[in-house]
């Protein structure tokens, strides 16, 4: 449908005006994703919770209330009370901040490790690939939460450490993808001839390395946001994350759970929120993933 | 489209008369395919048969219809085509009115089929004799001991060395040559009488395919079998057939005794592609003679289907859509001027 | 055929062990780094210095580090992974006491992921592109969504509080009979196999899907195979590696599930005592685990691989 304005412009190469970002292929193919326009509103309005939530919590999340303990949904505690009198609503919202803010620095910091190793690993190869891929699978010979426990055993409890445990096991999945997608780079023409004609590494690295690497690292990433949820609320329930009286969905969760028997109502908010966040995450990678097409899957490998 | 209903279908006229010997008939079979352009008719009234030991050519280009109408023989149409007219019979059961579990019960029994490419054919995970056997005891309920006996006998049926040895192995173990072989015992397994090759031997190397051919000629004679052969090589049907039809944008356009049709052609595209045949430069690129390609099934235009490509094309008499006529005993064709050019053909 | 799998297992086996004595030397190692002070975590509060050295004595951790790992890993060699020093018990034995339990609660998870999933996933490519391929894949996606541990409360909130048909907590072992232990064991295996049943489903449906337009599956239709043993028999066998391959996957991540399930459903297997052991500061026994963990992973994986020459004959080959 642009073939005519483009090809008006076919003589004069300076009035070609370059696709905008969000012009791009993989954008428009995104768009066309139900599922992915889906993921990507939740995921719009739970970061919208994440930065508004103290500002329109109805009441102090902390706010203790042994008077009004364990009531159900009213319209003074639009989502009940937990055993402590704490308005639910007003939690769940301050929750989410620090969920999200929690499960970006694992991720960011699994970004900050894994990706450097894995340019180095797949850059230079030999002996440094080896002793660097070697630890990474040790890492993945334990299952991602006993990898995640014993990291916290190691370093103590608390929601700080537990996001570090975090974020080492995730490293290996962004460490693979990096490595394979530098060394294909890396053995492709375009590197060789790069080298040939006097760029430096860092320029070679930048120019070339990082956009290959980063659409299957942006899948990823998606992915890993979701294992992350699931894994700070799994360590904050265990008592291993996050302390009381901190506001989390793993803790909200736990509380829910002490007392299932007398307020069944307190799981569904925590619950609804994971639950979301999760498939936000899980929707947007997969929609990633399909409107990246082929490379991706491949790099991921 | 509709403007070619209204032709009166072509008499019954070929080398095969009594009902008694044909062992497919189909009568103004045509197919539609879901497409984007909605339902699209890509097989229109196709009148065929194949007769108790004979070997029938279908020719043509691709995206002329010839795979889909064999398919829709042995009712194997994908889901998104379907016979909206006529009857497609096979030894007598009316295949085209069958339901999908009483097809099964007649595929592998009364007809069979061969295609191009044997090896992607044959399962890779399963030997290739218990790929032959299964046959036998589906359609049998033999146990897998006698099933497999017999399928040594028919490895040797279709000159596999070694056969108590090769029937253990697995597809990878086999040549492409050897592949259609074995998928030759599994189609003859429980002696069907029509057996329908479609580019049986296009994938493979030329002296292969001459093994090849000539396994199906001998196997087609020992058996007395109808062998229905489609294929865009028409020095393999100059080779193998009685009798050919040829077919262009989902119509046959010529039909006929294979000398007859070779010597005298009486339609401009069967003269183009004997040709193209000659023209030794042009051998590996199929039917490139002809200028142009078929189109679309869902811009086959309401006039003679071939006009547009046509060295003969006349405006008035090639403007409307052309009726499949008999010229001569047995010889059909569907071109307006046929009789009033003269079309060369070829000397086998 | 026999000799070349051993071969191959042989191999496979050699090459696992550097891994693992990789996996226990990082795990001393951090250990040996930890800010948290075993000792300190012993002493309980307010200790005196003479009692803190008194306490490490006890634990060797007066002595190099080197000489700790190697006698370390020389009695885990024999089998012999030390004495917890809070449950004053035998690593080893207490251990091989709980793995039976959490093994179990996995294989049965497994059984029900592999049900949901070999169902779910045929069921939506066999009618690939409608409403039953859709709401497959809308089930699929929010089963992902839920947690195992969410997936448990939930569980026993509906099947153990709301409608009592299974107790809420406990443990039943298989030798207390097929009966009590299916009844202790549903809930929990059920809570680990809900996102791997969702995971199992995408793959089946993926590699169903693939394999159906292959041109063996047109031949088999051709030689009047009735549909279902076409899929069962000609589609199954070669839908099937990449099938095992997120099998090993989720049987490795049902492990890890397990450290939360088995705290909610009280159930005393290996991710109780991972967790136990990390909240009682108690270094051995997780030491212990590790090895045995990645002891079970390894085996997983390997057998993960040796299954690919069964359904891919060309690989027996090589």
């Amino acid at each position: 449908m642009t073939a005519a304005p483009v090809s008006a412009h076919d003589g004069d190469p300076a009035t070609v005006r370059p696709r905008r970002w969000y012009q791009s292929r993989i954008l428009r193919r995104l768009r066309r994703n139900k599922a992915a326009v889906f993921s990507i509103v939740v995921l719009i309005l739970i970061g919208l919770i994440a930065v508004l939530g103290e500002w329109i919590a109805p009441q102090d999340p902390n706010k203790v209330e042994l008077t009004s303990r364990l009531m159900g949904p009213s319209g003074a505690h639009l989502l009940g009370t937990d055993e402590l009198g704490r308005d639910v609503l007003s939690r769940l919202l301050v929750a989410t901040r620090v969920d999200l803010l929690a499960s970006a620095q694992a991720v960011g910091l699994a970004l900050l490790v894994g990706v450097p190793l894995g340019i180095v690993a797949g850059y230079a190869g030999g002996v440094t690939d080896a002793i660097v891929s070697r630890v990474i699978d040790a890492l993945m010979t334990l299952p991602p939460l006993i990898l995640a426990v014993v990291v916290v055993a190691i370093l103590g409890p608390g929601l700080r450490n537990a996001m570090l445990a975090i974020s080492v096991v995730i490293i290996p999945s962004f460490y693979r993808i990096v490595r394979a997608s530098t060394q294909g780079a890396r053995s492709e023409l375009y590197i060789e001839s790069a080298r040939a004609s006097g760029c430096t590494s860092w320029r070679i690295l930048w120019r070339h390395i990082l956009p290959a690497v980063a659409p299957p690292l942006l899948v990823q990433a998606s992915f890993s946001a979701s294992v992350v949820i699931v894994a700070e609320a799994s360590l904050s329930f265990l008592g291993l994350g996050a302390r009381a009286p901190q506001a989390t969905w793993g803790l909200m969760l736990n509380d829910a759970s002490s007392n299932l028997t007398t307020a069944s109502y307190l799981i569904y908010p925590p619950t609804v929120m994971v639950a979301l966040t999760i498939l936000g995450f899980s929707l947007l990678g997969d929609g990633l993933r399909d409107a990246m097409g082929r490379q991706t899957t491949d790099g991921g490998r | 489209m509709s403007a070619l209903e209204t032709v009166p279908p072509p008499a019954a006229a070929d080398g095969a008369d009594g009902a008694d010997d044909a062992v497919l008939r189909t009568t103004d079979l045509t197919v539609e395919v879901s497409t984007e352009h909605g339902w699209v008719t890509i097989v229109d009234g196709v009148d065929l048969t194949v007769g108790r030991n004979e070997i029938v050519g279908l020719v043509g280009e691709s995206g002329s219809g010839k795979t889909v109408t064999s398919l829709s023989v042995m009712g194997l149409l994908p889901k998104n085509a379907r016979i909206s007219r006529g009857t497609v019979d096979v030894m007598g059961s009316r295949i085209s009115a069958l339901k999908e579990r009483q097809l099964a019960d007649v595929r592998g029994v009364k007809a069979a089929m061969i295609f191009q490419e044997p090896r992607r054919c044959l399962n890779p995970a399963f030997t290739v004799g218990d790929q032959v056997a299964e046959s036998l005891r589906r359609h049998r309920g033999w146990s897998r001991k006698r099933a497999m006996q017999h399928t040594v006998e028919l490895f040797e049926l279709v000159e596999i060395p070694d056969a108590a040895r090769r029937v253990r192995q697995y597809p990878h173990e086999f040549s492409g040559g050897m592949c259609q072989r074995v998928m030759l015992a599994m189609a003859l397994a429980c002696d069907p009488m029509l057996l329908i090759a479609d580019e049986p031997t296009t994938a493979l190397d030329v002296t292969v395919q001459r093994q090849v051919l000539e396994l199906i000629r001998r196997l087609q004679g020992e058996l007395g079998l109808g062998v229905l052969l489609i294929t865009h090589d028409l020095g393999v049907v100059a080779e193998m057939c009685d009798r050919v039809a040829v077919m262009y944008a989902g119509q046959v356009v010529e039909q006929g005794a294979a000398d007859a049709l070779f010597h005298d052609p009486s339609h401009p595209y069967t003269s183009a592609l004997l040709q193209s045949m000659l023209e030794p430069t042009r051998r590996g690129e199929p039917l490139g003679f002809i200028p142009g390609v078929v189109p679309p099934p869902h811009e086959f235009p309401p006039t003679c289907r071939f006009q547009a490509r046509c060295a003969h094309a006349v405006d008035e008499q090639c403007r409307r859509p052309v009726a499949l006529r008999e010229l001569s005993a047995h010889h059909l064709s569907r071109c307006e001027r046929a009789g009033e050019i003269d079309l060369p053909g070829v000397t086998p | 055929m026999v000799m070349r799998m051993i071969s191959f297992i042989g191999k496979r086996l050699l090459l696992a062990v550097p891994t693992i004595v990789l996996v226990t030397f990082l795990v001393f190692l951090l250990m040996e780094l930890s800010p948290t002070d075993p000792a300190a975590t012993l002493a309980g509060d307010n200790p005196t210095p003479e009692r803190l050295a008194e306490i490490r004595a006890a634990l060797g951790l007066d002595r190099p580090f080197w000489e700790r790992y190697l006698d370390w890993g020389a009695a885990a060699l024999h089998g012999d992974f030390g004495v917890s020093p809070i449950t004053h018990q035998a690593v080893t034995s207490d251990l091989m006491f709980r793995l039976p339990i959490t093994v179990s609660l996995v294989v049965l998870a497994l059984f029900f992921a592999v049900v949901m999933g070999v169902v779910l996933g045929t069921v939506a490519a066999l009618n690939r592109g409608g409403a039953v391929d859709w709401a497959m894949n809308a089930i699929a996606n929010i089963l992902l969504a839920v947690p195992p541990f969410v997936a448990a409360i939930l569980l026993v909130l509906f099947f153990a509080i709301l409608s009592p048909a299974f107790p809420a907590t406990g443990y039943a072992t298989l030798s207390d009979g097929i009966g009590p232990w299916l009844q202790f064991s549903t809930l929990p295996a059920l809570s680990l196999a809900t996102i791997p049943g969702a995971l199992l489903a995408r793959q089946v449906r993926s590699a169903l899907v693939d394999t159906l337009e292959e041109d063996y599956i047109r031949t088999a239709r051709a030689k009047g195979l009735r549909r279902g043993a076409i899929v069962a028999k000609h589609a199954a066998k070669n839908a099937a590696p990449p099938v095992v391959t997120v099998l090993g996957l989720v049987l490795t991540s049902m492990i890890g599930g397990a450290v939360v399930v088995e705290k909610i459903f009280a159930i005393p297997g290996l991710g109780s005592v991972s967790v136990d052991s990390v909240l009682n500061g108690d270094l051995v026994t997780l030491q212990g685990l590790i090895v045995v963990v990645a002891l079970v992973v390894t085996a997983v994986n390997l057998a993960v691989d040796a299954s690919y020459g069964y359904f891919n004959p060309r690989l027996r080959a090589r």
